[in-house]
């Protein structure tokens, strides 16, 4: 059933109003909906904010069957041929045909999945590993029912399929390496592996490749040791890594303070590996790292600016007023300070202009004045928790000179 | 978990990882610098505080460095800098140091509140936890059991042996127990509990994604056994270290406000 647009469009716009608490239920409400479609184009609205959010959302056989393709998942309406994507509009058909003609495995799956979250990394990797090959071997040869309903045009499915079956053969090695992904992956795991999906064919490489550098804490080095591996596999996987730089953004929109404090630090990272993937012969990437840089410095330095005195000052002058403020109140403002440290150092690194430090400047020499005065004991704010905003926000030495 | 450079330390002594005397290996201390945590101290000469550091090249052995050399090539926080000062007094007169001291220190240290308010509170209450050989068999199993999900095959094999290292700390405390109420002291207990009642509480309190990374820098900072206590009752297979992959130099450690909790924690149970 295709929702009515003008419908559509108010339920999306509700969606991108709503605060994190009422996203949480939104999606809770929205995960029960049998009608998948409506539910979907919802959450297409809000999927930037839900991936730092994380709701646990259920696991169900359309999700773990997509789980290796989430990176190569296009809105429909930004989905072309040729770009090495799968519309998310595939999925339902897609889910559909494999419950049709794998009752039994299907039937099964249900049962023991029945009640599990997606985080279930585990799980996700037991039944996966069962799912995705089999997966694989039964694609059909002609769409099947349901991809006309869905707005695909017939002559697209072939080459959707084609993704779908690189990915799913190998589905079981590239979930271990995700799952490793934080760690580079490592290349011990990373040889072993893309050996195996080298031997498939340099589009299943690229497919592969494609579908792990958004989880890769070192995107670049992976394509390295990818690309090293025989010297045909270099051209696509230089390929994967341009794509993969052409569609990366900092993501830093729409996560909490913490999150964001993460994510701006784990892009900083990402953006200082990549600078090994930058040679003569690609100009363009240079650029489009400068560009990223900016943009994630930018980002980084509204929120400072935004949630400086919200989060820091603010709360520092009613803790200072209070007679026996609340340690959680204090350690909360200290969270909040880490996280804007946090944030700050990332601006630096991503871009060394020094401006967000001047956010600092004022609450900086306001705890200066406050450890001197403090006192030592006693039930209110003390100089103890004066000094330790201040070894979080100026450093232990700074701090050191007034302990 | 934070991605830190740690100092070039090659220019100070190194130990080897099979010390004769407890005294000798040193006490493990809660620090809440994550390049010092777990880190341990000793007196050197004229009674001076030494720290020991595991190698940061991931090469097996401990470099030590005088307190004052450390204080400027890691750079500990205030509330390290108030436990080392808070040691001071109370090792004016003795030889050696022993773990009551470092806990009676760390006491004294985080009640300044310079640790947090959660380990002030720490300082100032107990609360009843599971023994220690309890803790050590919970800490063994939640490897066993994370290991079945780990993802990287050297880390698995890094896993197994840690728990099999843990499963052996277990039981000396057990057998240590057993014999207390003959003539074992518990001093013994202590030594022997010693660091590991900390990486317990790292495991426990670590989130989940940067397992790896705890593991490894745990199988850097696990105690060694020093060749006295294998000759205590019941200790002899502490001594017995499980084959394990060798470790890669290390960058990744605990962020400060994690080490502040096992900090917390361990004063509780301690």
């Amino acid at each position: 059933m295709n929702p009515d647009p003008r419908i559509l469009r108010e339920l999306q716009h509700a969606a991108r109003q709503a605060t994190n608490g009422q996203l949480f239920r939104l999606t809770q409400t929205l995960d029960v909906l049998p009608q998948r479609a409506v539910a979907e184009a919802v959450m297409d609205a809000v999927r930037p904010r839900l991936r730092h959010l994380r709701p646990a959302r259920p696991l169900n056989l359309a999700r773990l069957l997509f789980l290796p393709l989430d990176p190569l998942l296009a809105e429909p309406r930004d989905w072309r041929p040729g770009q090495g994507l799968v519309p998310r509009s595939a999925i339902l058909p897609m889910a559909g045909h494999l419950r049709a003609v794998e009752p039994s495995l299907v039937t099964g799956l249900d049962a023991r999945i029945a009640g599990a979250k997606l985080t279930d990394e585990v799980l996700a990797a037991e039944q996966g590993a069962l799912l995705w090959p089999a997966a694989a071997k039964a694609l059909p040869r002609k769409p099947p029912a349901g991809w006309e309903e869905a707005g695909l045009p017939d002559q697209h499915f072939a080459e959707v399929a084609r993704i779908c079956a690189a990915l799913w053969r190998h589905g079981p090695a590239l979930w271990r390496l995700r799952m490793a992904a934080r760690d580079g992956p490592p290349e011990a795991s990373l040889r072993p592996a893309f050996r195996v999906i080298a031997a498939d064919g340099a589009e299943a490489m690229e497919l592969c490749l494609g579908a792990l550098l958004p989880y890769a804490a070192h995107p670049a080095r992976m394509v390295a040791v990818v690309a090293g591996l025989n010297q045909a596999l270099a051209p696509p996987a230089e390929r994967a890594l341009d794509r993969y730089l052409s569609g990366v953004s900092p993501g830093l929109e729409g996560a909490d303070l913490e999150g964001m404090a993460d994510a701006a630090a784990r892009f900083a990272r990402t953006l200082r590996d990549l600078d090994s993937a930058l040679t003569r012969d690609k100009p363009k990437r240079a650029q489009q790292l400068q560009a990223l840089r900016m943009s994630a410095a930018q980002c980084c330095n509204e929120r400072l600016e935004q949630e400086m005195a919200r989060r820091l000052t603010e709360p520092l002058a009613a803790l200072v007023a209070a007679t026996a403020p609340p340690d959680a109140a204090v350690e909360a403002l200290e969270h909040a300070a880490m996280a804007l440290r946090g944030i700050g150092d990332s601006t630096r690194r991503l871009h060394a202009s020094g401006a967000s430090e001047k956010l600092f400047a004022p609450v900086i020499a306001q705890l200066t004045a406050l450890a001197v005065r403090l006192p030592k004991a006693g039930s209110g704010f003390l100089r103890a928790d004066a000094l330790r905003l201040l070894e979080i926000l100026a450093g232990t030495s700074v701090a050191a000179r007034l302990g | 978990m934070e991605l830190l450079e740690t100092p070039s330390l090659d220019s100070f002594a190194a130990t080897s990882g099979k010390p004769a005397r407890c005294a000798e290996r040193g006490v493990a201390a809660p620090f809440t610098t994550p390049l010092l945590f777990a880190a341990r101290l000793r007196l050197g000469p004229g009674r001076a505080v030494e720290v020991l550091v595991p190698n940061p090249s991931g090469r097996e052995g401990w470099f030590v460095l005088p307190w004052a050399a450390a204080r400027e090539a890691l750079q500990p926080s205030l509330a390290d800098q108030a436990l080392i000062e808070a040691l001071k007094p109370l090792v004016t007169e003795v030889l050696d140091l022993q773990p009551a001291q470092l806990l009676q220190a760390a006491r004294d240290a985080a009640a300044t509140g310079l640790a947090g308010r959660a380990a002030r509170r720490a300082a100032l209450s107990r609360r009843p936890t599971p023994s220690g050989s309890d803790a050590m068999r919970e800490f063994a199993h939640a490897l066993e059991t994370w290991l079945l999900t780990c993802p990287i095959e050297e880390d698995r094999r890094r896993a197994t042996a840690l728990a099999v290292r843990v499963a052996n700390v277990a039981a000396a405390v057990t057998a240590l127990k057993a014999a207390s109420a003959q003539h074992e002291t518990p001093s013994r207990l202590a030594w022997v509990m010693d660091g590991w009642a900390l990486l317990a509480l790292l495991w426990q309190f670590a989130p989940a994604e940067s397992r790896i990374a705890v593991l490894r820098r745990s199988m850097a900072l696990a105690p060694p056994a020093a060749e006295e206590m294998l000759r205590w009752s019941g200790c002899g297979d502490l001594g017995r270290m499980p084959e394990a992959p060798p470790l890669a130099p290390q960058t990744s450690f605990v962020a400060p406000v994690i080490c502040e909790t096992v900090l917390a924690e361990w004063l509780s149970a301690a």
